[in-house]
């Protein structure tokens, strides 16, 4: 049965936090729409259209970088200047989810309360160690790892609102890297991977992070499955060792698609290639400098 | 209002440069609404965002109209195929669809010209590449995407010469 009574288009954040509330958990925030207009028949009264309130920007505050909850994949994907090669996984990630006329619609804090197993974004924001901004009663920054723990939109309490995601601008000799196997050119991910890898300046890896998604229902961290690159040089046999042992350790969720063995094999493909092209950009992040 | 009585919104849109109101149920998408409005243009595929079929520009951006909820539109500019030209006076797209002999079954043409229109709009001299990745949610079942690469290749042409005559003015 329809519920849906009406749209509510506020033009500032206290309006649409306010419109939040007062719906008292039957007011829904929408913004691409793309999920929630198949959405018909839940217990949604209200939408509350967020787009009109000039949060889709991406911006340098306080010394870390913002990108508005509201920013659209299309936008993202063309890249930005504040959106160097240690932050690359996010446009990348971005310019691969669905169709050209979908990440036109999809938004980047959409594409994180919206999760689902195969979502490309918030993959690349977990390597990353982003945090998002939730405004509302009790206005914080949380980690998207924290959010992560569960569904987010599980994690989010009633009137509450991602408004920004937060990125701390990488350091020298950085690199990362978003990486997708589909079927065609505009599937969900079978696997996916995202992977930050810092260098010293002997061109080992220093620090790293790595996130697969699409194989489990929710992210998956594989950093500590990367571990044996820390203080080693990223090699071409050392990369396979680690694909390997994600091939092995990792426990893919049941998928129509594919098999569990060829998820988990896939998935320390996708991993390597990941890293691969992380420690690539890294090194030429040194070559610039 | 009682659980379950039929609720309408008002929308106002500014379809192809006129502005309209609707009065819809809230939970309409736009397809729907443009349908109804006589825009057969935007065609009902497969109705959950795989196809293209259902394409329209809003402000300019190629988005499909079956994962839009009509509310969404509220105050937005639409552009459908309506918009660009007529059988007499074919906007360049159309006419180079037609002369590259794009147009097949012609149930995806209206959304391959508007992909096309969006794409060349932002990126006026593509290359093949980028009209694959300009076209990449719009499927042709009949599956010509040849002579649509072809089409779009010569729309591009005739736009750059076009605007190359009026002095760089479109």
């Amino acid at each position: 049965m329809v519920t849906v009574q009406k749209f509510i288009y506020p033009t500032t954040l206290g309006e649409a936090l306010e419109a939040l509330s007062a719906g008292r958990g039957k007011a829904r925030a929408i913004a691409g729409g793309t999920s929630l207009v198949f959405h018909r028949g839940r217990s949604t009264e209200a939408y509350v259209d967020i787009t009109r309130l000039g949060i889709d920007r991406v911006e340098s505050l306080e010394g870390r970088i913002e990108v508005g909850a509201c920013a659209r994949l299309g936008a993202l994907a063309q890249g930005h200047d504040l959106l160097v090669p240690g932050l690359r996984a996010l446009p990348e990630a971005a310019a691969c989810a669905g169709s050209t006329a979908v990440r036109n619609a999809v938004t980047l804090g959409g594409s994180v309360a919206g999760y689902k197993r195969w979502s490309d974004p918030p993959i690349a924001l977990l390597a990353l160690d982003a945090s998002v901004h939730l405004e509302g009663p009790d206005p914080r920054d949380v980690p998207l790892a924290d959010l992560f723990s569960a569904h987010p939109l599980s994690k989010l309490a009633a009137g509450e609102l991602i408004t920004a995601v937060l990125l701390e601008p990488p350091g020298p000799r950085t690199g990362s890297a978003f990486v997708k196997l589909r079927r065609t050119a505009v599937d969900y991910a079978l696997a996916s991977a995202a992977a930050q890898v810092v260098l010293d300046e002997q061109g080992r890896v220093a620090d790293l992070s790595l996130t697969l998604g699409a194989v489990r229902p929710l992210p998956t961290d594989a950093t500590d499955l990367a571990g044996e690159l820390l203080g080693a040089e990223p090699t071409e046999d050392l990369l396979a060792q680690v694909a390997e042992r994600i091939a092995q350790e990792v426990e893919p969720g049941q998928d129509m698609r594919a098999s569990k063995g060829y998820l988990a094999r896939v998935a320390g493909v996708v991993a390597e290639d990941a890293l691969a092209t992380a420690a690539a950009r890294a090194r030429e992040e040194e070559s610039d400098a | 209002m009682p659980d379950g009585a039929p609720a309408t919104i008002e929308v106002d849109i500014i379809i192809n440069g006129k502005a309209q109101t609707f009065r819809v149920d809230p939970a309409e998408v736009a397809l729907d609404t443009l349908r109804d409005a006589g825009l057969a243009s935007v065609k009902r595929g497969c109705d959950e965002g795989d196809c293209g079929s259902c394409s329209i520009l809003v402000d300019g951006q190629l988005m499909r109209a079956c994962l839009l909820y009509t509310g969404q539109l509220h105050g937005r500019e639409i552009t459908t195929v309506e918009g660009l030209g007529t059988a007499r006076q074919p906007h360049p797209i159309q006419r180079a669809f037609v002369e590259a002999g794009a147009v097949q079954c012609g149930y995806c043409t209206p959304g391959m010209v508007l992909a096309t229109s969006a794409l060349l709009d932002s990126c006026p001299s593509p290359t093949d590449e980028q009209i694959r990745q300009g076209l990449d949610g719009n499927l042709c079942r009949c599956t010509g995407y040849v002579k649509i690469v072809d089409a779009v290749r010569q729309a591009a042409a005739e736009l750059r010469s076009g605007r190359d005559r009026s002095g760089g003015d479109r």
